[in-house]
């Protein structure tokens, strides 16, 4: 028998899942994180977690790890001191910026230090232009004297970034080949290697973010590395990339800022997963948590991705507080919406919830340590949706009275009942998830309607029908374990790698030999990364294409390149990218140019497909699973009425529960809301639906 | 829940959803516009407007005049065609200067819609365009019929008929016609996607119309204004801001009154318009920056709306630069409007010390034409450039930002793409940031010249605003380093400036064109800044030795960069 292990660390849990390749049975764990070293806490997890299944480290054919360190090494700026060598005159591409303010009314608005200090940021004389010509060589005195600045200054790992690298990457070579002569064993990340795509500031500052990473997390992979080795482990080690696929540890160690979304990837991966198992290949991904809520979309099977993002936002989550990174990424949005979001009353006498949160330190009034003010938590408290002696499976008690005295205050204001403004808390922050979910479904053209939601996450199964209904979706799947959704997301990742590369051309004027080149570049370096994983040519899947936009204009749509780049006709490019054009923003300019920036290929090896655990069959009566009923509040019904309450771990296949019930797991209360009926299918999934006719 | 007409959940409910429409407004408009200015440098905006012709709500990037002239224009609608004579499949159109916002490039496009027959609100936008025609040479218009293509308020769409006369006269006016048609119907989209999503939300939750909502957030942010406006002692406040951007330094002159919960705000003894050189600023963008400027520092947190301006009462004398009259040339006018936001701040200054920022460097605006020798094609791009904006009570001021305004850059990437210029350097300039215990963001020098092995010629446009005066210091912060230009290399004089800075030929490859912005100016007496900041400001190249000890009175060893304490004091001490 042979198995796979996943797991991911998260800033809390450290969550663990295991599959027996041949059985598809899976198990799960989940052990608290070690802040301060991370792997201590995961491998000794590991090895309590195959001692229970009664499992060796030399049976696993591999495992597959996804983590939060590369994020909370930019959030908290524990990074590497980062020297930065770019063109000359241009040493303060990082600082400028986009030269624009995020938030139009704030005179007062800050934006993240940049992540090599200007007195470390050195220009070198070189350049060249637009085309890809050598303008001026490398000046290779001033290289090698900014080195030994850097070694004086303490410097520990080194950025290049020049201007039009993408096009040539020769000076940036040769700035990379003289570092390496006068300082072997220097971290060195190069722009045409990172992120070969045209945009100055973006390609820097992806190529800065990721030198800043890379000392911190080769030392850790390289440790995690070994010691899994030194456990008899034999088989290969994945990480999780934020594009929703695997790499080998090799490939990881090299663009650590690959990384930084692997856990939310691998989450909307379980997604996807769970929702194809229902017969869903339209999703919405919806995670709450304790601070933050994050969605994102799943197209025809497959976690929708985006071609860059923006990390570490020190502004009310608003874009352009953050740094941009230029890689393709699981396209997650992320909102101040959690259980511990706090209301409060604006200076217009309106109610708010979040983005400030009471985190878990004071927490929720309810939690009793400390904290008096009114959270989302204790709103769902009030209303019944949480059971005060059941959270965290009865792991820590909740303080019902804490809760009434925190939301007190609000109460008094709008002259509402307490439980008046619990049930308005509840609904505003289900409004502002529903309002991060509808406009990314609408920029990508989408019909919310059409779309399922996978819930996850602490608090995700309590709002999750109340953010459907706003958004018109019609089902709800509460898939099983998904607490730990991403470890079960990190077993289904595809092994594969992204690269892109920028050749700016119009259509009409392509070097389509110079596209071809490009291409057997990139799928050259994924056929070697594909081999290293043993996986043969045969089980490689080669996808392309290309970010295209009419002559002037600066948004790119992606438009897929057909397998053959030979035989393809430039009519039916055009029919392509027209209809993708359309599709977005149903009008079409006329007798406008077309031009093809940038070009990008995603080799892929298939995975043997997990096979889900089944439930056992019942009739539909819930009857053996119900563990008591309590009263619950329901805006619906504008009052509390008398609720019963099943357990999750005893529901089998085939049972209904019609609304209003309250089913709850360890991590998490799933509210079936009235008028609605929650199905549990063949694989453990609780999906809930308005229900029929009454 | 208690409440005559929108309870506060549903209205804070539907006016984040309002929001949000307005912002996917931009987001279609950003993505399918072609000119860069609009896609990179996010010079545009889209509101939501009721019946009334008052603003619901803007995007939450759309500039903060924009979203002033638009109800302004919407309100002309009204006036000129009548209410009951605006149909379904209505759009107009206009960019005259003295009822949009201020010069021709910017482009209103208005979308009327409807509710089973009546009139619901208005969907608006506008835009900066890539040409409308007129004089390249802007320093030499004398009157606003040499700066090209002015659109009257007209229909562009009846009755969803489009008006392809009017279009066929613009297509036949501008320079870069594909882009300019283009962006027009990107609006024309952009309005549509408010307009339907608006009446979708209506739908959700059964109400026929704006007008409860509307009343709503009108109401509420006019009395969060009042009692801003209420906290602030009566009394009549004043500034004088002398700019110098052209011929001759001219003055604003402010009056600022506090009375009970009103603000009336005048600039009586200013400048006359000028005769030429396209510097004269209209009353709608007068109006823009004073609305912004108080709603920065009065109101800053609540969305914006007509509501919270109704408190507010402004005016200008006729003929005045400030509120010039047709036919003054305007097309240049944010060199001296930007300069009201520092006005407004400065009158201010003493009442509200934490809530101002220090004068910013505003930006410079510059424009590139090359035409290739064979005569086989033209290339444009225009290319914004932020100062370094003031510092405040808590904060050195944010190097390289634009302020006032709130456009953004163009990579240097792309612009190179779009024009066959090789730019040579964009970088900081030390020493440019005003010296403060909070020190003002520093400027930028850029230069330009033509790609190497070009067959053709280019001609450079470099409007800079913050020129011979610098932007202003506060409670005793030294003024930022005024904007220049220069000329391979060569500041210009005064008067080459006037003579050639708006058609700067490029026609070999050594020759340059350059500009330096205007930098931040700093808040507090820079002896009181703490002698490490400075060092750290040393050490990062922002700040020299010589400025440390001159400006700071910071004495740091020359090798070390370690702070000579006792030199130190001994120096501040005779500051």
């Amino acid at each position: 028998m042979t198995f796979e292990l996943g797991f991911d660390i998260g800033g809390t849990f450290t969550d663990f899942a295991l599959q027996n390749t041949e059985s598809g049975e899976l198990a799960i764990f989940k052990v608290l994180t070690t802040a301060d070293r991370p792997e201590v806490g995961a491998l000794d997890g590991m090895s309590t977690f195959l001692d229970q299944c009664g499992l060796r480290h030399v049976q696993l054919l591999n495992i597959f790890h996804g983590t939060t360190l590369v994020a909370n090494t930019l959030i908290e700026h524990k990074g590497a001191l980062v020297g930065l060598l770019t063109t000359a005159g241009f040493r303060d591409i990082l600082e400028m910026r986009t030269e624009q303010r995020f938030a139009i009314y704030d005179l007062f608005l800050q934006y993240p230090p940049p992540l090599s200090p200007r007195y470390l940021r050195r220009g070198i004389r070189e350049r060249i232009d637009r085309d890809g010509n050598i303008l001026e060589c490398v000046c290779e005195d001033s290289v090698r004297a900014a080195v030994e600045d850097f070694k004086r200054e303490g410097v520990e790992a080194i950025a290049v970034a020049c201007l039009h690298s993408y096009r040539n990457p020769a000076n940036e070579q040769r700035i990379a080949e003289i570092v390496r002569a006068s300082w072997p064993d220097v971290p060195l990340a190069t722009s045409s290697d990172i992120a070969p795509e045209i945009r100055e500031y973006e390609r820097t500052s992806t190529t800065v973010a990721n030198a800043y990473t890379l000392p911190l997390m080769s030392r850790y992979l390289k440790t995690m590395d070994a010691k899994l080795a030194g456990s008899g482990f034999g088989g290969n080690f994945y990480l999780m990339l934020s594009s929703g696929s695997s790499a080998l540890v090799s490939a990881a160690r090299k663009q650590p800022i690959r990384l930084v979304e692997s856990g939310p990837a691998a989450g909307a991966l379980a997604a996807a997963y769970y929702g194809e198992l229902a017969g869903c290949k339209d999703l919405l991904s919806f995670d709450m948590g304790g601070t933050t809520a994050k969605v994102a979309l799943v197209h025809d099977g497959r976690p929708a991705v985006a071609s860059n993002l923006e990390v570490a936002r020190v502004h009310r989550f608003t874009k352009g507080s953050g740094y941009p990174l230029q890689f393709p990424t699981v396209d997650i949005l992320e909102s101040g919406a959690g259980g511990g979001s706090i209301a409060w009353v604006d200076n217009l006498g309106l109610l708010k919830v979040g983005p400030q949160s009471a985190g878990s330190n004071p927490g929720p009034a309810c939690y009793g340590f400390g904290g008096d003010a009114p959270t989302v938590t204790d709103a769902d408290l009030v209303l019944g949706y949480l059971n005060p002696d059941y959270f965290l499976g009865g792991s820590m008690k909740l303080d019902r009275q804490a809760a009434r005295q925190a939301l007190a205050p609000l109460a008094k204001t709008f002259d509402w009942s307490i439980v008046e403004t619990a049930d308005a808390i509840h609904q505003l922050v289900n409004e502002n998830m529903a309002a991060t979910a509808r406009i990314h479904i609408l920029e990508s053209a989408r019909d919310p309607r059409n779309y399922a939601m996978v819930c996850f996450g602490g608090a995700g199964p309590v709002h999750a029908a109340g953010v459907a209904s706003i958004l018109g979706i019609a089902e709800v799947i509460v898939a099983p374990g998904a607490g730990v959704a991403s470890a079960i997301g990190l077993l289904i990742a595809p092994i594969a790698f992204d690269y892109s590369h920028s050749y700016p051309t119009t259509l009409a004027s392509a070097d389509w030999r110079a596209v071809a080149d490009l291409f057997a570049d990139m799928e050259t370096r994924g056929a070697q990364m594909m081999n290293d994983a043993g996986i043969s040519t045969g089980e490689t899947v080669i996808e392309r294409s290309v970010d295209g936009r009419f002559q002037g204009q600066l948004h790119e749509i992606q438009v897929p390149l057909p397998d053959d780049l030979g035989v393809m006709k430039v009519d039916e490019f055009i029919a392509r990218f027209n209809a993708r054009y359309r599709d977005l923003y149903h009008y079409l300019p006329d007798h406008t140019p077309i031009e093809l920036l940038t070009w990008r290929v995603r080799v892929s090896g298939m995975r043997a497909p997990v096979k889900p655990a089944r439930l056992p069959q019942s009739s539909p009566d819930p009857a053996s699973a119900r563990k008591g009923e309590r009263p619950v509040y329901f805006s619906e019904i504008a009052d509390f009425v008398p609720t019963p309450v099943y357990d999750r771990y005893q529901l089998c296949a085939g049972m209904q529960i019609p609304g209003p019930a309250i089913v709850e797991e360890r991590e998490s209360t799933i509210v079936v809301r009235p008028k609605m009926e929650a199905t549990v299918d063949d694989y453990g999934n609780v999906r809930l639906a308005r229900a029929q006719a009454d | 829940m208690a409440g005559n007409g929108l309870d506060p959940l549903t209205l804070e409910i539907l006016w984040q959803r309002l929001i949000t429409v307005a912002d996917q407004m931009s987001t279609t408009l950003a993505r399918t516009a072609f000119s860069t200015t609009i896609t990179a440098s996010n010079d545009y905006g889209c509101v939501l407007i009721d019946v009334d012709a008052q603003c619901i709500a803007h995007a939450q990037r759309s500039l903060p005049i924009f979203n002033r002239t638009m109800p302004y224009t919407t309100g002309l609608i009204l006036e000129r065609f009548g209410r009951e004579h605006i149909r379904p499949g209505d759009v107009f159109i206009s960019n005259d200067p003295w009822e949009n916002a201020g010069h021709n490039p910017d482009i209103t496009v208005i979308t009327p819609f409807f509710n089973g027959g009546a009139l619901v609100g208005f969907a608006a936008s506008i835009a900066h365009h890539a040409d409308v025609g007129g004089a390249i040479d802007t320093n030499q218009v004398s009157d606003s019929y040499e700066e090209g293509l002015l659109i009257p308020l007209v229909r562009l769409y009846r009755a969803g008929e489009i008006n392809q006369t009017a279009l066929d006269f613009v297509e036949a006016n501008v320079r870069l016609p594909t882009a300019v048609i283009g962006d027009i119907h990107a609006q024309v989209a952009a309005n549509q996607t408010g307009a339907e999503r608006c009446l979708a939300l209506l739908d959700e939750y059964g109400l026929p119309d704006l007008r409860a909502i509307s009343a709503e957030i009108h109401d509420r942010s006019e009395r969060a204004m009042r009692t801003a406006i209420a906290a602030l002692p009566d009394g009549v406040y004043r500034s004088k801001v002398v700019v110098d951007e052209l011929d001759q330094p001219l003055q604003l002159v402010c009056a600022l009154e506090v009375r009970d919960d009103e603000i009336f705000i005048d600039f009586s003894g200013t400048s006359p318009q000028q005769p030429r050189g396209a510097i004269n600023v209209t009353f709608t963008f007068t109006h823009g920056q004073i609305s912004y400027a108080l709603k920065a520092t009065l109101l800053p947190d609540v969305p914006g709306n007509d509501g919270c301006y109704r408190p507010i009462h402004a005016s200008a004398p006729a003929g005045c630069i400030l509120n010039a009259q047709r036919p003054a040339s305007v097309s240049q006018r944010h060199r001296i409007g930007a300069h009201i936001f520092g006005a407004v701040i400065q009158a201010l200054a003493e009442v509200l010390p934490d809530r101002v920022i220090a004068g910013s460097g505003f930006l410079v605006s510059t424009r590139v034409f090359a035409n290739a020798s064979d005569g086989s094609a033209i290339s444009h791009s225009y290319l914004f450039s932020a100062g370094g904006m003031g510092a405040n009570a808590r904060a050195n001021g944010i190097s390289t930002v634009q302020a006032p305004a709130l456009a953004g850059a163009v990579p240097v990437e792309l612009f190179e793409i779009a024009v066959p210029i090789l730019t040579r350097s964009r970088e900081f300039i030390p020493d440019s940031g005003g010296g403060g215990r909070e020190r003002g963001g520093l400027a930028q020098r850029m230069e330009l010249g033509l790609l190497p092995g070009y067959q053709g010629t280019a001609t450079v446009s470099v409007h800079a605003a913050g020129q011979n005066v610098p932007p202003f210091g506060l409670h005793g912060g030294e003024g930022g380093a005024p904007a220049q230009i220069l000329r391979d290399g060569e500041v210009l004089s005064r008067a080459e400036k006037v003579q050639y800075a708006s058609a700067l030929p490029l026609t070999e490859t050594k020759q340059r064109v350059g500009f330096e912005t205007a930098a931040g100016g700093g808040y507090g007496p820079p002896k009181e800044r703490a002698p490490e900041r400075v060092r750290a400001d040393v050490r990062d190249g922002l700040v020299s030795l010589a400025q440390a000890a001159q400006t700071y009175g910071v004495i740091l060893d020359r090798e070390s960069l370690q702070v000579d304490v006792k030199a130190t004091e001994a120096k501040r001490r005779v500051m």
